[in-house]
């Protein structure tokens, strides 16, 4: 029915377009709003502060549009006139002849206005490391030169909106320190290629505890010196095992180093009672591997900076050699730890030395001074430990044989970095400073570059030699300053005064960072120069390309994190009493890993876009297998896994990610969810809330449910109007706590015991009844025409930085017409947004 | 160990005495006569210990003016019209962790959640030196006197904490003796080269004005002032390479950094003294940790670390308050010191500078980090008090807004605020 009539709309909409008529409001709309509005909307009762007099004395001004594209939301959504008593409904008819002209109208006056075309936007961070990786052929997820920009402004989360951005002096300067860091990290002039080195480190070289058992960490050497036993670890570790001396210096060079270590998990099963660990022992022992810039990152709470490589599954008692290869810069030393770990090791042992080996007890020498100062007898050996608990302990342990490093590994030399810039001449006195300041400018630029807009950078780099600064010193400025122009940070899409089309190296730049967040590669810009990337199978061909090549999950990934505001996740940190396995299984970056395979999935096998909210089968780890209630799924790999009925689970709703972006980490707000609801997914947002409202307050004694305050809250009639439209939404999501798992009652604030029931009812605006997440769910899905619309306006805004507006109207709506008619696919939809006019123009 | 022991006398000739009577008429001499009625800028120094204070040696039973000086404050009893000591006030949440919690203290955000937050663990001290910028020779000091475990006082934007000077020769020399010219010219080839860099950007900057469409020209407006604010700064920054360093008469003593811990707190606070007073930074953090060897000189016969644990057995919270004692009474002195000085507008430096005395650790020996010990004095706050808050309820990082917006950042926030502090007024 919906896809009918927006379809109707178009055709009206069409002829008004193209045949350009002036701006003009049909009498219908006025009269209209004079039959079915006024009486809520008048100057005395003002009903959600909308007054719609001063409209109806001059219905032509300019200044109502904004009033007019509100009254169009709302009759396209169908919530307005409310179904209320005593409230009259215009006839469908007519409603939809007043949404007709009003979309006619507002779409001329647009035109008329001649809105902007995309405002020039600047690299975001993100897209500026990738480019960085891709120009310099560097890695830059190590030692990332951009830890201190600050972070990006965006747009409803859409970092690339170029109006939303800002730029600081200090930010510039920024700038200049990044790119010389990493021109510093892939140019080897005078450099030799270095030898493979090779180091092995045997338990005894790793920091350990005596053998007597440290305190608070166990980590505990075998009396053969064969093994270093951990017994304690967490996902943030503040007391990491690396190789000790190795770390004071670490790596001699840049470079790609392959790490190796035999290690195994023993305990696992072990005579104990369970209870005493607070960890899952279904899943296996992992070890982390990490490796960090310096030795101060070795340090307890110097955790930023630190570098996750991944983290292994262990076998039981079974040594096995785990692997990876990392780019790492000079200075740096991996360490691992038990990832899965229980934390200190303190309690557990105190716990276990008092049940299961009294014999290993010893007193304290704080409670030896009690004793003597209370005149207590104090026994004679009550300091010495008599026995060793590392020979008794046999709780979990993750035990490592040996660690290698290995490299630096170089597969050709100079790097790959040193030839994109300069080729394989590695004595700068040698290289054509110009012909190389030539080529890469044009890379860096995105385009053809003449010599004459280079020619004060050519120069700056001969005078700097002529005072005789070494040549390679000498480019590196040349080149910083490339990398610090203003044609390098901000994407140059031309002037739309002089042509609404943009040019070929515009079209492979919007398209590059479309889909890979980084810069056009060569063979784009070779159909770029050839001028054939605008032929539509040719743009189709590339658009394919480029979403095969792995460079494409940088797409997946920022497009998702905005598009479902993932970004909010972390923003407010679930408490560590409250959820531990939030941060003991790493649930945090398991559950976006989810939704952004999940994303991925779709798209490459082109499903239909309903499917995002009713699919069956997502992609879990074994901990958040474990989170969601899933059997069966064993480790830290992601897998696609179908989900059965109980869990409760599927689509997005059923996300831990989404559900956690939408709550505080404390507590959950049907609120929250629904506005997610009505921006994320239905592209509806609400109009936020009047000024001087008070947020609703948690009660903090738990004698009320959120959904009687919020009940309380639709019955105070200036908050009624929105929050009915609001809070059915989110309701049925309540079934989820504030990191997505399932719950059937609220907990008490005192977090013991049960507190009141679920309740997930709701009626949405439309008068549909809702019982539960599978109702919402459905019922969402139904919405084809608003999820597609919604997406669609969300991948124009990741793909040309720019909000749809009014006027573009017209192609969303030929874009989501051609979606609806055919599969509905999510791929068809990217390559149908992709060959619009919004896309190629400016 | 005690060869290297300053003779007692000596010390005291070289720092108590010496800055009282330190002639600051250098600064005088350099500041144009119209600069002497304008209104001095507002400094900041936080003082952390790693252990805290026990909390019945430190918190008065009585709250308001009326209350009676527990042993620790009485140390500096003679400021105490002159501070304000806060009770209730703790990070809720974030914070907790025992000594993993310590490092919280000035930011209110455990480092391992500061991914979630905008500037990350940013700590006070750091916001109001990103406000003073390049006005001053350095922008803040991280001073440490503590064993190798700290480090942890103070974090930036990155949430990467700031590695503190703990070498008392390093940091006289960077405050008072002439900059070496090998460090100063690399310096200034930096800014140089950021300076012919800018040139040539905004030559860029110039050729994209000619084809971009009228509303990207605001964008590159944005550019140009980017790089006019940096030529600023960079020129600036570049004046205090060649600009001579302040003149001080200190005797700073030859071993300073081989002597104990008791002898060397001092020399820390002496030198942050006059780095105040030479305007050489606005933002000092001082961070006491662990008492080194010879158990920092203290006449203690167990660790610090196990004293904290003291369990309520009464031999060890009498050690323990030997250490605590000191801590007060040190700050008392390096109060006595910015009291002593007379600005040019009239005030005295103590009166210009916020001086906070605390930790991120509330009750050591039971390893909590609520109710943390806070005392602020100076910086024309209203004092004379014992404010307390309900427990649980007001974040500290409200003080930390209060500071903030007292030393002249335009903010009502700060990490997890909810507002300023009620009840802390200025006089």
């Amino acid at each position: 029915m919906r896809a009918a009539r927006s379809i109707g709309l178009l055709a009206a909409l069409s002829i008004w377009a193209s045949t350009g008529m002036g701006a003009e409001l049909a009498p219908a709309v006025p009269t209209f709003v004079k039959r079915y509005c006024i009486e809520c909307h008048d100057a005395e009762t003002e009903k959600g502060d909308r007054n719609f007099e001063p409209f109806l004395s001059s219905p032509g001004k300019v200044t109502h549009h904004e009033i007019l594209r509100e009254m169009l939301d709302q009759l396209n959504l169908g919530e307005m006139p409310p179904r209320k008593k005593n409230v009259a409904r215009p006839p469908d008819s007519d409603r939809r002849a007043v949404v007709a002209a009003l979309d006619s109208y507002l779409g001329a006056a647009a035109e008329a206005q001649a809105p902007p075309s995309t405002v020039m936007r600047r690299l975001t961070r993100h897209e500026y490391n990738y480019t960085m990786r891709d120009l310099l052929g560097i890695d830059t997820t190590a030692a990332d030169a951009t830890r201190l920009f600050p972070d990006d402004l965006h747009l409803r989360g859409f970092a690339n909106h170029g109006p939303a951005q800002a730029l600081s002096g200090h930010q510039l300067r920024l700038y200049m320190q990044a790119a010389r860091a990493y021109l510093d990290r892939a140019l080897v002039f005078g450099q030799n290629r270095p030898d493979v080195q090779r180091w092995t480190f045997k338990p005894e070289d790793f920091n350990h505890e005596s053998k007597n058992v440290g305190t608070v960490r166990y980590r505990v050497i075998a009396r053969d010196g064969a093994h270093l036993d951990i017994g304690h670890g967490q996902p943030v570790d503040s007391g990491p095992t690396y190789p000790k001396k190795f770390a004071n210096r670490g790596v001699p060079q840049d470079g790609r180093y392959r790490i190796r270590v035999k290690a195994t998990a023993v305990g696992r099963k072990n005579p104990y009672d369970p209870k005493l660990f607070r960890i899952d022992l279904s899943q296996p022992l992992q070890m982390g591997l990490w490796h960090v810039p310096d030795m101060s990152f070795l340090k307890k709470r110097s955790s930023e900076g630190r570098v996750f490589i991944r983290a292994f599954d262990l076998a039981d008692n079974e040594p096995k050699t785990h692997e990876a290869t990392v780019w790492m810069p000079a200075g740096s030393s991996p360490f691992v730890h038990w990832i899965n770990g229980l934390g200190s090791s303190k309690r557990p042992l105190r716990l276990i030395i008092e049940r299961y080996h009294p014999e290993a007890k010893r007193k304290s020498r704080t409670e030896v001074d009690r004793l003597e100062e209370a005149g207590l007898p104090v026994p004679r050996d009550a300091l010495v430990q008599k026995v060793w608990i590392s020979d008794l302990y046999q709780g979990p342990r993750v035990r490592i044989f040996e660690m290698t490093i290995e490299g630096p590994l170089h597969e050709q030399w100079p790097p790959a970095g040193h030839r994109k810039i300069v080729g394989t001449e590695t004595d700068a006195a040698k290289v054509d400073l110009e012909e190389t300041l030539l080529t890469f400018a044009a890379k860096a630029f995105r385009r053809p570059v003449k010599r004459e807009e280079i020619a004060h950078h050519i120069r700056f780099v001969h005078d700097r030699v002529a005072a005789s600064v070494d040549s390679a010193e000498a480019l590196k400025q040349g080149l910083t300053a490339v990398l610090s122009s203003p044609r390098f940070l901000f994407l140059d899409e031309g002037d739309v005064q002089r042509g609404a089309r943009l040019d070929d190296f515009q079209l492979a730049t919007r398209l590059s960072y479309a889909l890979w967040c980084s810069t056009p590669d060569e063979r784009l810009q070779r159909l770029a120069a050839e001028g054939r990337l605008r032929h539509g199978p040719t743009l189709r061909a590339e658009t394919e390309r480029l979403l095969e090549d792995p460079r494409a999950q940088a797409f997946v990934r920022h497009f998702t994190d905005a598009w479902l505001r993932l970004d909010r996740i972390g923003s407010m940190p679930p408490g560590n009493k409250q959820f531990p396995a939030y941060y003991r299984d790493r649930l945090e970056s398991a559950m976006q890993t989810e939704t952004r395979l999940f994303v991925g999935h779709v798209l490459r096998h082109n499903r239909p876009i309903p499917e995002l909210l009713t699919a069956r089968h997502s992609f879990l780890n074994g901990a958040l297998a474990r989170h969601y209630g899933v059997p069966g799924v064993v480790g830290e790999d992601f897998r696609l896994v179908n989900l059965p009925g109980s869990a409760r689970r599927g689509g997005l709703l059923g996300h831990a990610s989404v559900l956690t972006a939408t709550a505080n980490g404390v507590e959950t707000s049907p609120v929250t969810r629904g506005v997610w609801v009505l921006e994320s997914l239905l592209g509806t947002p609400p109009s936020p809330p009047p000024p001087d409202v008070p947020a609703i307050e948690p009660d903090t004694r738990g004698a009320t449910t959120i959904r009687d305050q919020l009940a309380r809250h639709r019955h105070v009639t200036a908050c009624a109007d929105c929050h009915s439209k609001i809070d059915p939404w989110g309701f049925a999501l309540e079934y989820f706590d504030p990191i997505g798992g399932l719950r059937t009652y609220y907990p008490r604030t005192n977090r013991r015991g049960k507190g009141r029931p679920i309740d997930g009812s709701g009626q949405l605006p439309s008068g549909e009844q809702v019982r539960d997440e599978a109702d919402l769910r459905r019922l969402l899905a139904a919405r084809k025409a608003l999820l597609t619309r919604n997406l669609t306006n969300k991948l124009l805004l990741h793909a040309t930085g720019r909000e749809p507006n009014f006027r573009d109207r017209v192609a969303v709506n030929r874009i989501v017409e051609r979606s609806l008619a055919g599969g509905n696919g999510f791929g068809d939809l990217l390559f149908s947004v992709i060959a619009s006019d919004l896309f190629t123009r400016r | 160990m005690t060869t290297t022991r300053l003779n007692r006398r000596d010390f005291l000739r070289g720092t108590g005495g010496a800055l009282v009577a330190l002639p600051h008429l250098n600064l005088l001499a350099e500041r144009p006569k119209a600069a002497i009625a304008r209104a001095m800028p507002m400094r900041m120094v936080c003082v952390g210990t790693g252990f805290g204070f026990v909390p019945k040696l430190f918190f008065p039973a009585e709250a308001g003016r009326n209350y009676k000086a527990p042993e620790l404050i009485q140390q500096l009893v003679q400021h105490r019209q002159r501070f304000t000591i806060f009770s209730g006030l703790d990070h809720g949440t974030e914070g907790v962790g025992g000594h993993g919690g310590v490092h919280a203290f000035l930011s209110g955000i455990l480092s391992k959640h500061s991914r979630g937050f905008r500037e990350k663990n940013i700590t006070v001290d750091q916001k109001a030196a990103a406000h003073v910028g390049a006005s001053t020779r350095y922008p803040s000091l991280q001073l440490t006197a503590g064993s190798e475990s700290g480090g942890l006082l103070s974090w930036n934007a990155a949430g990467v904490a700031i590695p503190p000077i703990r070498d008392l020769r390093v940091l006289f020399a960077m405050l008072f003796e002439a900059t070496g010219p090998r460090r100063t010219s690399v310096l200034e080839r930096v800014h140089q080269q950021q300076m012919s860099i800018l040139d040539l950007v905004q030559a860029d900057a110039e050729i994209l004005q000619k084809h971009v469409g009228r509303e990207d020209r605001e964008k590159l407006d944005q550019y140009f002032t980017s790089v006019r604010s940096l030529e600023k700064r960079l020129t600036r920054s570049s004046a205090w390479l060649n600009r001579p360093k302040p003149k001080v008469s200190y005797e700073f003593p030859a071993r300073a950094d081989e002597v104990d811990f008791v002898d060397r707190v001092p020399l820390y606070y002496d030198l942050a003294a006059l780095a105040l007073q030479t305007d050489s930074t606005r933002v000092i953090t001082l961070e006491f940790s662990g008492l080194g060897q010879n158990s920092g000189g203290f006449p203690i016969t167990r660790g610090y670390h196990q004293l904290t644990h003291h369990g309520k057995v009464a031999s060890y919270i009498k050690e323990l308050s030997i250490i605590e004692r000191f801590h007060t009474k040190q700050f008392g002195r390096f109060l006595d010191q910015l009291e002593a000085v007379r600005e040019p507008d009239g005030k005295t430096l103590l009166d210009n500078t916020m001086a906070l005395l605390g930790s991120g650790m509330g009750n050591a020996s039971s390893h909590s980090n609520k109710n943390l010990p806070l005392l602020l004095a100076g910086g024309g706050f209203r004092h004379g008090q014992h404010l307390r808050f309900e427990p649980g309820k007001v974040p500290a990082a409200n003080l930390f807004v209060s500071m903030l917006q007292r030393f002249g950042l335009q903010t009502d926030s700060f990490n997890r605020s909810t507002g300023t502090l009620n009840g802390l007024l200025v006089a």
